[in-house]
Formats: structure tokens, sequence, C-alpha cells
């Protein structure tokens, strides 16, 4: 089940609000129906791979169990974490990468292994992520072992996070799984996040997906340049504002629920150097590989071989998690290699005090992520070919002008609130407090009704975490 | 003051939330019984596993989610004068892109590209029915929106690969050797104009469009394979044309709202001369069965009943009967060969005047069912096939052909 969806919105999110405030006083009911209908959300989409992630969550509470029993023989325990690593991993590996093994090994040897064609269960990445994060804050003591299948159950698969996001941290939720507090204004300022989270989703991800949609399907002999960059650009948005979006609404519904999550994104158009985007971009992911892994291998301070050795592993992970493929392996790679020379030569730091330092950090991230938008490396080259005037694009065609007419609006809006304008009017304008909360309030009313009208109405909704 | 402002709009949205909840359980709360209770099993597999049969309830509960919803229409309306407002030219509601014609009628562009891999499959097995059943194929492709290029503004054509796609396609049937009527030569040998052949409000063809298209797929077949059919059956000259003014709201006008699309007359068609049919029909298990003239039997009236709410019909296409509906007739007076026609709803209208020159026709669409194609026809044992289908359907044709 998705968010932007009539199911969501009119019918599973009013009964699980009913049934859970019903018995939110008793808290082991309370789990048990966040638990149950998490499940459900779940199941909704792909009935069958609720098992397997019932099995992961199984196989991690039993893991982290038994670290916390033979706690006291380190070795034991260590064994334990690392059998746990492997196991989630391999589940990782043979739902999402069994393809692109098979595939490619049967390409470089030129032999036919069969391809079992296992379908991906949506959110895979997530929940596993979140599953080894549970086990090894346990083994860290960062968070306490749940004595309760239940209490595991419903941390990874707590239904406003588990499809797309942001990666929860144990830690970060551990003391409220148990003790939580509800209160009224958690509700509605958690409400009032999920809203904003939805027209981003609904009104602005929406539409952006339909430039990007129809011109990366378009032949390059019916593409400009201009068009190729609008799409690119468009692409990147979107990106933001689907990911962005379901982070808000995730974040708003856990506290209306009384948890609280830790925010996701942080204005990441604003960056003025590649590393600085990765801080403000899908701040969960990036953490979890720097605490997960980046440290583990021994961080950045070390020689400079080991660090950029250090950085290729996380930035190549940081790529196949996102999809198994090789243009995902090429975008995780492509950031790998600007962010060794940023750091090894200074010029990062360099660009993150100068004006020009958004042209440079935003121009490489557009052209990077078309990579993940292309079906594949030669698709994108064609792109590349198109965007830097090798192919002999015209610079603009008819077919521009109708995209720039149709849905200018949308890309325009999509910049200017992907920035913080808002706040800069009001402090410009010495607005007084009292009149933007209103001018906020109604505008976020009128959006809204529009954002509805925009899933009621069945509009282009696309679901673009089925690589992740 | 932010505090009470967030209390406020969640008072707001909740209890919009819980109307909307509320309301459609009492408008539509049976529909959405029978559908998780009994219709699902319309989208089940053969031999269902537990797991199949909670896919096919949750599929029947998001698509009553989808379409019985209260307010959904005014939220659509909404949603277009929002749109409008923006100066935007190309509508997208539903996940269509909807643009006005020359003529002042709305039409779903077709700005996906698409492929056809399953037609490679449908022209082979078309080439071994013919082959092992010595039963001969025939398409009928029923075009959709653009009958002439200066209909769509030029600004448009760009973006727009509807032709294209239907060229590509009837040219690959062709190239087979199978048998094809394109709708759009139809349109041209019968003079008609696109007020004739489309409607304003609505993504289907008109009825007089079918009828034509019908009666040049008649034409083709008995050129290609001889049947000896009745062509003057098809004759629109001896057609009783009854007109019903301003009573159609097609899915177009739902979509958009009226201020912005106009409603269509009903061109009802039937024979003037003499016809018996014998006519079942049968759907989720309701069969209903009638003998009589044409439109005694084949037409069904009902559909062109107004809403009271809405002041309109919007079921008026389906006056040849419901497109999920499987049809049998049988017509003493025409040749005696037995037609199987598989069919969308564009073909629905088609296969009802196909009632009139088969001595017995059988008309099923594939997603009322879950056999295979070549099941059904080695079932049936007919003279002929056809495939009635439009370019909608054909982009996602993936039923399966055989087993």
């Amino acid at each position: 089940m998705v968010f932007s969806s009539n199911a969501f919105l009119f019918f599973f999110l009013p009964i699980v609000l009913g049934v859970y405030y019903l018995f939110r006083k008793n808290r082991t009911a309370a789990n048990a129906i966040l638990t149950v209908f998490s499940l459900l959300f779940y199941a909704w989409g792909e009935p069958a791979f609720v098992f397997v992630m019932l099995a992961s969550i199984f196989m991690n509470w039993l893991f982290a169990l038994g670290i916390d029993r033979y706690r006291a023989h380190k070795r034991a325990a260590k064994t334990l974490l690392a059998i746990s690593c492997v196991m989630n991993v391999g589940l990782l590996g043979v739902f999402k990468y069994t393809t692109f093994i098979v595939s490619n090994l049967n390409k470089a040897f030129s032999i036919n292994l069969p391809d079992p064609g296992l379908a991906l269960p949506i959110g895979i990445s997530f929940f596993t992520f979140q599953a080894m994060s549970y086990v090894i804050d346990v083994y860290r003591q960062k968070g306490e072992v749940q004595k309760n299948f239940m209490g595991v159950c419903l941390y990874i698969s707590f239904f406003p996070q588990l499809i797309a996001g942001p990666i929860v941290r144990y830690q970060t939720v551990a003391d409220e799984i148990k003790n939580r507090k509800e209160t009224l204004d958690d509700f509605c300022s958690g409400l009032r996040r999920f809203l904003v989270g939805f027209a981003k989703k609904a009104i602005l991800a929406n539409n952006l997906a339909l430039i990007v949609d129809k011109v990366f399907a378009y032949s390059q002999s019916e593409i400009s340049v201009a068009l190729m960059w609008y799409a690119a650009i468009a692409y990147l948005i979107q990106v933001y504002y689907d990911f962005s979006g379901y982070s808000d609404m995730a974040i708003g519904l856990g506290r209306m629920f009384g948890f609280h999550f830790l925010e996701n994104f942080d204005y990441p158009f604003l960056s003025k150097s590649v590393a600085e985007f990765w801080r403000r971009w899908h701040i969960s992911l990036t953490s979890w590989f720097r605490d997960y892994v980046f440290f583990p291998l021994g961080g950045s301070r070390v020689k400079t071989g080991r660090l950029i050795f250090n950085m290729f592993v996380v930035w190549s992970l940081t790529g196949l998690w996102h999809g198994a493929q090789w243009t995902y392996v090429l975008w995780g790679v492509g950031f790998f290699l600007v962010q060794v020379i940023e750091r090894l030569t200074g010029i990062g730091k360099h660009m993150e005090k100068k004006w020009y330092g958004h042209i440079y950090a935003m121009f490489f991230v557009v052209v990077v992520t078309v990579l993940i938008r292309s079906e594949s490396v030669l698709h994108a080259l064609n792109h590349y070919k198109t965007m830097f005037f090798l192919n002999g694009a015209p610079v603009w065609n008819t077919l521009t002008g109708i995209f720039a007419h149709e849905y200018g609006i949308f890309f325009v809006l999509s910049i200017i609130v992907s920035l913080p304008v808002g706040p800069f009017i009001e402090k410009k304008l010495r607005i007084p407090k009292p009149v933007s909360e209103i001018v906020r309030f109604a505008g976020l009313i009128v959006i809204t009704v529009i954002s509805i009208s925009y899933v009621i109405v069945g509009s282009y909704n696309p679901f673009i975490y089925f690589n992740f | 003051m932010r505090k009470w402002l967030n209390r406020a709009l969640a008072v707001l949205f909740i209890a919009f939330l819980c109307t909307v909840f509320c309301v459609t359980m009492v408008q539509h709360g049976r529909m959405y019984a029978y559908g998780f209770f009994k219709s699902y099993k319309e989208k089940l597999p053969k031999n269902p596993t537990i797991l199949d049969n909670i896919e096919a309830r949750i599929y029947k509960l998001n698509g009553n989610a989808n379409e019985r919803l209260f307010l959904r229409d005014e939220m659509r309306v909404l949603n277009a004068r929002f749109q409008s407002l923006l100066g935007k030219d190309i509508y997208d509601v539903g996940g269509k892109d909807t643009v006005r014609l020359a003529n002042g009628a709305y039409y779903d562009m077709f700005t996906q590209k698409s492929t056809y891999e399953k037609m490679e499959e449908l022209i082979d097995f078309s080439i071994r029915l013919e082959e092992e059943m010595n039963i001969p194929t025939a398409f009928v492709y029923c075009h959709g929106g653009v009958y002439e290029e200066s209909l769509l503004p030029e600004k448009y054509r760009p973006m727009d690969d509807n032709n294209a796609f239907a060229d590509e396609f009837i040219e690959a049937f062709k190239k087979a050797g199978i048998s094809v009527t394109d709708s759009r030569v139809a349109y041209r040998t019968a003079g008609l104009t696109p007020d004739q052949a489309i409607f304003n409000s609505d993504i289907h063809w008109t009825h007089r469009m079918a009828l034509e298209t019908a009666a040049e797929a008649v034409r083709n077949l008995n050129r290609d394979f001889d049947l000896g059919l009745d062509e003057t059956a098809l004759d629109y000259e001896r057609f009783v044309d009854e007109v019903h003014k301003d009573i159609f709201k097609g899915e177009i006008a739902q979509r958009l709202g009226l201020g912005i699309v106009d409603v269509d007359d009903i061109h009802l068609l039937y024979p003037a001369y003499d016809t018996h049919i014998e006519y079942t029909s049968e759907k989720t298990g309701v069969k209903i069965e009638k003998s009589g003239s044409f439109s005694e039997t084949v037409v069904d009236r009902e559909k062109m009943n107004i809403d009271s709410d809405d002041g309109y019909s919007t079921t008026a296409y389906y006056i040849y009967g419901d497109y999920l509906a499987r049809l049998h007739t049988i017509n003493k007076d025409a040749a005696d060969k037995k037609i199987l026609i598989f069919k969308d709803s564009y073909g629905t209208p088609v296969s009802a005047y196909f009632t009139l020159v088969a001595g017995e026709l059988i008309a099923i669409d594939l997603r009322s069912t879950n056999e295979s194609i070549e099941a059904i026809v080695r079932e049936i044992q007919p003279d002929v096939v056809i495939f009635a289908y439009s370019q909608q359907m054909l982009r996602k044709f993936d039923y399966v052909i055989a087993e």
C-alpha cells in the first residue's frame, strides 16, 4: 500500500487511528494493533512477501537474544553478530542481486546459468537495514534487547517507514516501543507534517514524474538539448520530493503514534559541494553506512590509501543498495570519485565557501543522477550525448515548448519549494508571526484539498522504490 | 498560535477522512462487500492458493476504493479546474493526458511509447490455429480518437503515438498474412465526419463508427475467407437511427466536468428490417436469456436511463451490452457460420452488430475469464476467430494465449 492512495487515505488511516487510540492506554495491545496493521499494510502490495519479512524479523530477534545472552563471552557474541550480518546481507542478496549476478556471470563467462527470476519484495533494502541496525545496536548496547518478538516486529515492520524509509535506527526508537507518550500536540503537528509530505508527493513529485517518464521514453532523435536537461533536473527533484515526501509522511505518522524519527533531508539543494549534498540528502542512509560500515572499516583517521578504500566500499555499497544494475554501481562510484577528489584536493571545502559551489554541486548531482534513471549504461551515454551537444540534437524543439508550457509551473514551483524561500521572505518582509502562521494554515488547507483531488482522480502516481 | 492552528487542521482533516469513509460505506458498502466476498473470484487463476485468494480480494478492494468513493466526481472536476487555472492545455486526470481536439471533442493522447511483445505471440498463435485446426483468424482494429490528422492541434502531434502504433501493429499482422480490418479505412469508406465517429465526452467511438467498422469487417471476411455473410445486413441505410439528444455524459466528461466538456447525443441504431435472435448474456454467474428482434434482445435501453443526481446517463455507451458479459446469440436468418469474437469495450458494439450476420455468435471479453484463448477456441470450434480490440487494450494485452 502506498500513502498516496485512496485505500490508505480513506480506509486504512482512519481505521488504524481509530482502533489504535481506542486501546492506546494498554501499551501491549496498542503495539499489537500497530504490528497487525503494519503487516496488513505490507501484505496489501505483496501478500506472499510478508513471510519473507517475518522470517527476517524472527531471525534477527533470535540473534539479538543470543547476543544479549552471551554478552559476557565476547567472542560468541561477536560470532553471532557476524552470522546475523551475513544472513541479512545474504537474504538481501538472494532477492535483490541474484538476477544481476547470474546475468553478469553468464555474460562474462559465456555460460548459461538459469535465472530463478525472484521477485523483489518491496522495501527489502529498508527493512533489512533496520533489522541489521537492531542486532548491531543491541550488540553495541545502544538499545535494550526486545525479549518480546512483537517489539522487534513493530520496530522493523512499522508501516510509516516500512517501504520507503527513513531507515530508523533502533537506538532512536528503542525506548519508545515500550514507553512512549502520545500527546495531542504531537498528533496535530505530526498530521501537519504528514500533509506537507503528502502534497510533495501528490502535487510535485507526480507531476515531475510526468515530464521525466515521458522524456526518458522518447528516442534521442526526438529530444532537444534543453528538454534533456529539463528532464534530468526534473528527475533529481522528483526523487527528492518523492523521497522527502515519503519521509515527511513517515515522520508525521510516527509522531501521530508517539514515535519520533530523525530527519532524513535538510535542504539538499542548498549544498555547495557533493560531500555537503550527502550530509543533507537521505541522511538516514548515509549515517547508517557511516556508523555501520565506514567507522568499523577505520573511518577517516587512517592513511590516505585506506581512506580511499573505505570510501570506495561505502559508495559502491550505496550504489548497489539503491539498485542491482551497473547504472547504480556507476552512480555510487561517481559520487565516490568526486568526494575523493573533494577531500584530497580540498576543493570541496573551497567550494563550500563560494556562491558558485551551488552550481558546481548541483551540476554534478544532476549529471550523475541521469545514470539511475537510464535503463542501461548505454542509454545513459546517449542521454549524455544529447545533454552535451554530442549528437547533433537541436537546442530547442516543439516538444520542449509543450513540456515547458504544460509542466513548467510545477518545475519552477518545485525548485522554489525545495529551498527555504518561505522563511527567507518572512524574515526579509518582517511578516508578523501570527500572520505568517495563518497564511501557512490557509495555504496548507488549499494544498491538501488539491493533493487529495490528485489522489482521488487517480492521476499518475508512480512508485519509484521498486529497485530500492 | 501554531498549536491551535495545528489542532484546527487536525480536526478538519480527520473529520474529512471520517466523512468520506462513512458516506462511502453507506453509499457503496454493498458493492465493497460484493467485491470482497463474491466478485473477487473473477480475478482468481486456476487452482488458486490462499495467497491468490487474498490478492484477488485486495485487488477488488483497491478497485472499489478507486471507483466508488464519496466526492470522487466533485474532486475530479475540482482537479480539472485547478489544472485549467494553471493554464495547462493537457489535462492529467486519471492518469491520462487529455486534450481538446479541433472539433471540440476531448481525446486521451497516447503519450507513452509502447511495444507489443505479446502481439508476436498472438500472430504465431493465429498462424498455428489455421495450420492445426483450420480456423482462420481476423483482426478488427478499433481506432480511438483521431480519425483525421488535422483534429489534433499540430503542437501535440509529436507527443501522440496513436496512429504510429496503429500503423505498426496493422502492418505486423498484414505481413503475417492475417486478415485485418482497420476502422480508419472504414471511416473513410463510409465518408463519415469526425463528429459522427467520435464522442465529445467519452473515450469510446460512436456506435455509428462501430457499425461501419463491423460492415467493413464483414466485407473483408467474405473477401478473405468466403464466409458468405450478408453484407447488406449492416448497411446503415437499412437501420433506424433513433437519436437521444444530450443524454450521454461519457468518461471524459465525468473526469473533467461538464463546464469543460459537453455531453453527447446517443444514436441508437437497430435494423429497420425484421430480425429474430436467440440471445444469452452471462456475467458473473447471472444469465439473461431473451428471444425476439435485435432491438428487443441485443439492445439494452436501460443503459440510457438518466442518473437522478446527474441528469445524464453515464452508461449509454453500453446500449449493446456490458463489455464483461459473455454473449451467445443464434440468428437463424443469417449465414450458418459460428463466429467467436474476443473483444474489449470498443469491440462490444461490433459484436452486437455481428449478431445480424452470424448464424451463431459467441463474444467474450478476456478480462472476464482466466481461460487461455486457445482453450476457448478449442472448446467452441468456431468457423472464424475475430479479435476486435482498441489500441488502449492492445497496449496492455497480457492475456494467456496458449497454455
